[in-house]
C-alpha cells in the first residue's frame, strides 16, 4: 500500500464514535464489554451483507438488491424449517443457494449481458421482494403474511445460532469468521487481485489478461451467498421469517463500506476498510440509542456521518 | 495489491479529520438538545403528538416511564431498542408495546439478555400471533384490536336496504391474558358495540341469509394494504363475513399501500356503479374527494378502521377499534402488575405520526396519570 490515509481514517473514525460512547456512556452501559460483544451479534446480518456489498463495490458496482435477498433466503429458511420439517442444514443450504442464484441473476445481467449494476440489482430487489412475499402461499398462508414457529416450540437451530457460546454471541462468531475468512482470501488470491484490476479499470485489465466478465459475476453470486447467510442469522435472531426484513439494509451496507473508506468507482479498498465502517455506524447507532436520542434524529446524525464520508472520497479522486 | 499510478493526489488527512469532527460535533450538538428535552418534566400528557419523547409527571414518583422509543410496529426495530434500554437499565417492570410484533420483539431482547423480571403488554390479540404469544409465555397480556370485518359488512347491507346509520361506530376491545384465552378474552365493552348491537336487532329482516333471489348487492372493498398480519386478518374477516350473506357479490381489492392506486380503485368501483363501497384509507384526507364522488352517485361508504378525515357528507358511516380505551386498559393492567409501590414502565411505540400509535399513546398515558393519582392519594391518607 503506498498511503495509509484509509485505514487511518477507517481507524480515527471509530475512534471517534467510541469517544462520544465514553463520554455519553448511559450511566456507565457502554464500558460493560457484554454490550460490545452482543453489539457484534446483532451486526451478523448488516455485516454479512456488507462482504458481499464490499466485493461488489470493489469490481465497481453496486448491489441494490442485498435486503430483498435477505428477505428471500429468510423466507425460504424458515419455510424450510416450519413446514417442511427439514433438517436444518439443508433447509441453510437451500436458502444459500436462493441467495446465490439470485446473485448469479444479477451477475450475468451485468457480466453478460452489459446491464447497469444498479438497474439489475434494482430489478432483482424488487423480484426477491415478491417472490419472499409469495413464499408464504406455497406453505397454504396468505401472501405476505410471516413464518413464525407455532406455540413456544422454536427450532434448536435457531435458539443456538441467536444464542451465545460463553460470553459470545453465536452469530458475532460467524459475522468474524466470514469477514477474516474472506478478507485474508481477498488480500492473498489471485481472485483478489483481479478484482481490484477489474474495479480499476476494466478495459486495462482486460487486456492484461483478466476474465473480467466472470469476476464480475462472482462478486454478485457471492453477495448474493452472503445476503443468503445474513437471512438465517436474521431468521433466527427476530425468531420468524419475514417478507419485509432487510428494508433499507441495502443502503445500510452501502454506507457502511462507503464510511469504511472503499471508494464507490471500484478498485479502491479492502474488506477491512468495510468492517471498521460497519462496527462505526453499529456502535454509532448504539452510543445514540442508549442516550435516549429518538430514531428520527439518529437517521438525520447518520445521515450527515455519511454524506461526510462520501465527500471525502470524492476528493481522493 | 495494486500500485497506482502516483498521479492520484491523496486529500490531506488532517482536513478529512475536520470534517469529520464536524460532523461529529452535529452529532453531539443533537444528542444534548434531546437530553435536555427528555430531563425537563412537561404537562400531563393530555394529547399533543409532541409529547411522546418528554416522561409525564405523576402525582407519586415511584412510577417511572424510563424510557419510550419509536418503534415504528416493528418487531426487530423493538428488539434493537429493547437491547439497548436493558443495557441501560437494570430493572424494568412493565412494557407497553403499541402492537403485538414490537411486544415479541421486546421479549426476544430480554429473554436473549436472559432478563425475566419484567411483563411485557401488547396490541392486537390476534389469533395466530398476539393470543399465541400470550399462551407460550411470550406476553403477559393483548387487546384485541377489532378488524371490524364483521360488522362493516352488515353495516352495508343496513346502508344498502336504507337504514339510517349513526355517523361514527367505535368497538371495544378484549384482554387476552393466560387465563382468558380458553373463555374467548375478557371483553371491555365500549358504548359504539351497545349500539351495533341494537341496530343489528331493530333490523333483523335486512340482515336476513335467506333472502329473495332477485335481490343482489354488489359491495366492494377498497383495503389500503395487504402488508401486515392485521390487515390479512380483516381481509379474511370481511370474506367470511361476505359469505354468510348470499345475496352480497363481493370484491376485494388492495392498494398496495398506494394513495394514487387506492383513489384509482374507488373510482373503479363508482364507474362499476356498486351498491356499496367499504375503504380503510391509506391516509385520511387524500381519500375523500374520492369518497365523496361515491356518495354523491348514490354509493354508500363505509370507512373501516382509519377516519376519512373530511367533512361528514364524504361518507355514510365509519367504524373503528377504540385506541385510547386500548392504552387505557393496558395502563390499568401495568398498574394492577406494578401494585401500589410503584415500578419502571417501557413504551415501545408504533409510528408516531399514524393516528393509531398518538390514541394508544395518550389512552395509555392518560390513564396513568388519573390512576396514579388516585393512588398517591389513597397512600397519603394511609399515612
Amino acid at each position: 500500500m503506498r498511503s495509509p490515509a484509509p485505514i487511518t481514517r477507517a481507524l480515527a473514525a471509530l475512534g471517534l464514535v467510541i469517544g462520544l460512547g465514553a463520554i455519553w456512556n448511559g450511566d456507565g452501559a457502554f464500558f460493560r464489554p457484554r454490550l460490545h460483544l452482543d453489539l457484534l451479534g446483532a451486526l451478523g446480518t448488516v455485516g454479512l451483507c456488507a462482504i458481499g456489498q464490499c466485493l461488489v463495490i470493489l469490481g465497481g458496482g453496486i448491489d441494490l438488491s442485498v435486503g430483498a435477498v435477505v428477505a428471500l433466503a429468510g423466507m425460504t429458511f424458515a419455510g424450510l424449517q416450519l413446514h417442511t420439517e427439514l433438517p436444518w442444514p439443508l433447509a441453510a443450504t437451500i436458502a444459500v443457494a436462493v441467495g446465490a442464484a439470485a446473485g448469479l441473476f444479477s451477475g450475468t445481467l451485468v457480466g453478460r449481458l452489459r446491464v447497469q449494476p444498479f438497474l439489475a440489482t434494482l430489478a432483482m430487489m424488487v423480484i426477491a421482494r415478491g417472490l419472499a412475499r409469495f413464499l408464504p402461499e406455497l406453505a397454504g398462508q396468505a401472501a405476505s403474511s410471516r413464518f413464525i414457529p407455532p406455540g413456544s416450540r422454536d427450532p434448536g437451530f435457531w435458539t443456538w445460532l441467536a444464542g451465545r457460546v460463553g460470553p459470545v454471541p453465536v452469530a458475532a462468531i460467524v459475522l468474524v469468521t466470514a469477514t477474516v475468512t474472506v478478507g485474508v482470501w481477498l488480500q492473498r488470491s489471485v481472485f483478489g487481485r483481479h478484482l481490484l484490476a477489474t474495479g480499476h479499470n476494466p478495459e486495462a485489465a482486460r487486456l492484461a489478461g483478466v476474465p473480467t466478465r466472470r469476476v464480475l459475476a462472482a462478486t454478485y453470486v457471492l453477495s448474493g451467498v452472503f445476503a443468503g447467510l445474513a437471512g438465517i442469522v436474521q431468521v433466527a435472531r427476530n425468531v420468524q421469517g419475514n417478507p419485509s426484513a432487510g428494508e433499507l439494509l441495502e443502503l445500510q451496507t452501502i454506507a457502511a463500506v462507503v464510511v469504511g473508506g472503499v471508494s464507490l468507482q471500484g478498485g479502491r479498498g479492502n474488506l477491512w476498510l468495510a468492517a471498521l465502517g460497519v462496527l462505526t455506524l453499529g456502535l454509532l447507532e448504539k452510543v445514540l440509542a442508549l442516550n435516549g436520542v429518538p430514531s428520527h434524529w439518529r437517521l438525520v446524525i447518520q445521515g450527515f456521518i455519511i454524506l461526510t464520508a462520501v465527500l471525502l472520497q470524492d476528493r481522493q479522486r | 495489491m495494486i500500485r497506482r499510478s502516483p498521479s492520484n493526489v491523496p486529500v490531506p488527512p488532517r482536513r478529512s479529520a475536520l470534517l469529520l469532527t464536524i460532523a461529529t460535533l452535529v452529532a453531539v450538538a443533537a444528542c444534548s438538545g434531546d437530553g435536555a428535552s427528555e430531563g425537563g418534566a412537561s404537562g400531563t400528557g393530555d394529547g399533543g403528538t409532541g409529547s411522546n419523547t418528554a416522561p409525564p409527571k405523576f402525582a407519586d414518583d415511584s412510577f417511572r416511564i424510563v424510557h419510550t422509543a419509536d418503534a415504528r410496529w416493528k418487531g426487530d426495530v423493538a428488539q434493537r431498542e429493547m437491547e439497548a434500554v436493558l443495557e441501560r437499565f437494570p430493572q424494568i417492570d412493565v412494557i407497553y408495546a403499541h402492537n403485538d410484533a414490537m411486544a415479541r420483539g421486546a421479549a426476544l431482547a430480554c429473554q436473549q439478555k436472559g432478563r425475566t423480571e419484567m411483563r411485557i403488554l401488547g396490541v392486537d390479540g390476534l389469533p395466530d400471533e398476539g393470543r399465541k404469544w400470550v399462551e407460550a409465555g411470550l406476553l403477559e397480556a393483548t387487546y384485541t384490536y377489532p378488524t371490524c370485518g364483521d360488522e362493516a359488512i352488515k353495516l352495508a347491507l343496513l346502508a344498502c336496504n336504507g337504514v339510517d346509520l349513526p355517523k361514527r361506530i367505535q368497538l371495544g376491545t378484549r384482554q387476552w391474558t393466560k387465563g382468558s384465552l380458553a373463555s374467548g378474552g375478557g371483553p371491555i365493552n365500549s358504548p359504539g358495540e351497545f349500539m351495533f348491537t341494537n341496530l343489528c336487532a331493530q333490523n333483523g329482516a335486512a340482515l336476513t341469509t335467506a333472502p329473495k333471489e332477485d335481490v343482489i348487492f354488489r359491495i366492494g372493498m377498497a383495503q389500503c394494504t395487504d402488508d401486515e398480519p392485521w390487515r390479512v386478518q380483516m381481509g379474511k374477516d370481511l370474506k367470511a363475513a361476505a359469505a354468510k350473506f348470499p345475496q352480497i357479490e363481493y370484491v376485494y381489492r388492495s392498494a398496495n399501500d398506494d394513495v394514487e392506486t387506492q383513489r384509482g380503485i374507488v373510482r373503479d368501483f363508482i364507474a362499476q356503479n356498486l351498491n356499496a363501497i367499504l375503504i380503510s384509507p391509506k391516509e385520511s384526507r387524500a381519500l375523500a374527494s374520492a369518497c365523496r364522488e361515491a356518495v354523491d352517485a348514490g354509493i354508500k361508504v363505509i370507512v373501516i378502521d382509519r377516519e376519512l378525515g373530511g367533512d361528514d357528507g364524504d361518507f355514510t358511516t365509519f367504524i373503528g377499534g377504540n385506541n385510547e380505551r386500548i392504552g387505557a386498559a393496558a395502563a390499568r393492567q401495568a398498574l394492577a402488575i406494578l401494585g401500589n409501590g410503584g415500578g419502571t414502565i417501557v413504551e415501545l411505540q408504533g409510528l408516531m405520526t399514524s393516528s393509531p400509535a398518538q390514541e394508544r399513546h395518550r389512552g395509555f398515558r392518560d390513564e396513568l396519570v388519573r390512576e396514579i393519582e388516585v393512588i398517591h392519594r389513597h397512600k397519603q391518607r394511609n399515612k
